[in-house]
């Protein structure tokens, strides 16, 4: 408790030379869940004024291996153009030596968005049940419009590769995760990469800015059904819509089967989507889509098990990821490829 | 020693959800508590099935290369590791220590992935033979825990 309360104490002491301006803490907590960056909500007295900040800092070692630069810049670009509801950036330090390197690494600064909760599991909560059609009207509404807007049109484009074969190259990258970082042969994610590599569709030509981890869990969300903000941006990338969708509707992300993220059937989520992005889903394609997620996620909680046994971070969440969530991720592909399916999870081609 | 490891882990998962976790007022513990009481549910889980589970593994998959030796030559001729199969055949664990039966397991999925990816291309019953294979696999090891 008394590290964390000296982790606040230098943060203001930063923001206090950031602003130039007498900044004081107030109160700091550790938000729990953050997987890829240790998450701290910090209340400070900035030249009197109190303010909320979300302070973001490099773990040892994190569940998803990603750049802060690029989902600063990333959280940069979607505030800028308002698409979707973000925090408001503040400041990127990527000196570790910043503040004579007693914060020890690099961190980010965004704004505290005051209203709203993430937590997948008050989804269940009985007062949020007259909500959740709206809540998820409002989730795959913005999915959709954020899949309208071509790469340039956010300025992501400046600072993200644009691939020529999306698909070629989000398999290319997980199945070397999985190759690099698997702790035990994995046959049920082996025979899901060669059904994607046999199956892979050509690129639709549709670039957009994909989230990378746009699932329940990842956006605020208000007793209302409103969404206050989407959060969580450090898997973001340019690619093909149809990722975004595929992955916010694996079976992983809920617990009833007939539900997508606790919130919707999936063909009313696709619906919803597809109106607002302009955008038909292919069934086909999107069945490539949704099996790359199954594989997608276990390479990351693979990587996960990999960081927890081998790494200097003993976060309980990367030993779970790499354990019985990875159980579930296998049946999830078994049920999705299995030839004697009895589709438990999804149907047969969504 | 405690000669009930899953009961006894389980009992500890129990004390920490009801007694240690609703004591902290702090968040990020609490959520800490959670995901240490689901470990410890599935290491109980675990701890029940961890070498007879990987040894029903290696026994399917001793089968299935029984039943691939036995094709005519020119059905399973493509595969290039039937050697593997028939060294598999006579393939025992060191011992029935963890480290050993895990090694020996890695050692036969390796060559079940090789099985699939062959089967896949050149014998339909055998594919789905692997398939079966990794459905009893799954439902073997299948964890009843919550989420976080």
């Amino acid at each position: 408790m008394q590290a964390l309360q000296q982790t606040g104490e230098l943060i203001a002491q930063y923001m206090a030379g950031h602003w130039n301006c007498d900044c004081t803490l107030q109160h700091i907590e550790q938000i729990p869940g953050g997987a890829s960056r240790e998450t701290y909500l910090v209340q400070l007295l900035k030249a009197g004024e109190a303010l909320g900040v979300v302070v973001r800092r490099d773990p040892p070692s994190s569940l998803i291996d990603t750049e802060r630069a690029h989902e600063y810049g990333t959280y940069q670009c979607v505030h800028r153009h308002g698409v979707v509801p973000v925090p408001e950036p503040i400041v990127l330090e990527e000196d570790p030596n910043a503040l004579a390197g007693k914060l020890k690494r690099p961190f980010s600064v965004m704004a505290l968005i005051p209203t709203g909760q993430a937590s997948p599991a008050g989804l269940e909560e009985p007062d949020m049940q007259p909500v959740l059609a709206k809540l998820g009207q409002t989730k795959w509404s913005l999915l959709g419009k954020l899949s309208r807007l071509t790469p340039g049109e956010l300025g992501v484009d400046k600072f993200m590769h644009t691939p020529d074969h999306p698909a070629a190259h989000e398999l290319a990258y997980w199945k070397k995760v999985i190759e690099t970082d698997a702790l035990h042969p994995q046959p049920i994610a082996a025979a899901a990469i060669r059904w994607l590599e046999r199956n892979l569709p050509p690129p639709s030509g549709q670039f957009t800015l994909v989230h990378g981890d746009y699932r329940t869990g990842n956006f605020l969300y208000t007793d209302a059904g409103e969404v206050t903000a989407v959060l969580d941006w450090e898997m973001a990338h340019i690619g093909d819509p149809l990722e975004d969708l595929a992955w916010s509707l694996d079976p992983l992300w809920s617990n009833d089967a007939t539900l997508a993220g606790r919130l919707l059937p999936r063909a009313e989520a696709i619906a919803i989507w597809e109106a607002a992005s302009g955008f038909t889903v292919d069934r086909e394609t999107f069945r490539w889509w949704q099996i790359f997620a199954s594989v997608k996620a276990i390479a990351i909680w693979i990587s996960s098990a990999e960081d927890f046994v081998n790494g200097t971070t003993k976060e309980p969440i990367l030993a779970f990821a790499g354990w019985p969530m990875m159980d579930r991720q296998s049946r999830i592909l078994l049920d999705r490829l299995s030839p004697e399916s009895e589709h438990q999870y999804a149907e047969a081609l969504a | 020693m405690i000669p009930y490891p899953a009961k006894t882990l389980t009992d500890l998962a129990v004390r920490i959800a009801t007694d240690i976790a609703p004591a902290t007022n702090n968040n990020f513990a609490a959520a800490d508590s959670g995901l240490i009481t689901g470990l410890l549910l599935s290491m109980a889980q675990d701890y029940e099935r961890a070498v007879y589970n990987p040894m029903a593994d290696i026994e399917e998959i001793k089968a299935l290369c029984e039943d691939i030796l036995a094709l005519p030559a020119a059905d399973s001729a493509a595969l290039q590791a039937l050697p593997e199969c028939r060294e598999f055949l006579d393939a025992e664990s060191a011992s029935l220590m963890l480290s050993d039966v895990t090694a020996l397991h890695a050692r036969g999925l390796e060559l079940l992935i090789s099985i699939h990816s062959w089967a896949e291309e050149h014998h339909a019953d055998i594919n789905l033979a692997v398939w079966q294979l990794l459905r009893r696999h799954s439902e073997r090891n299948k964890f009843d825990t919550p989420g976080p």
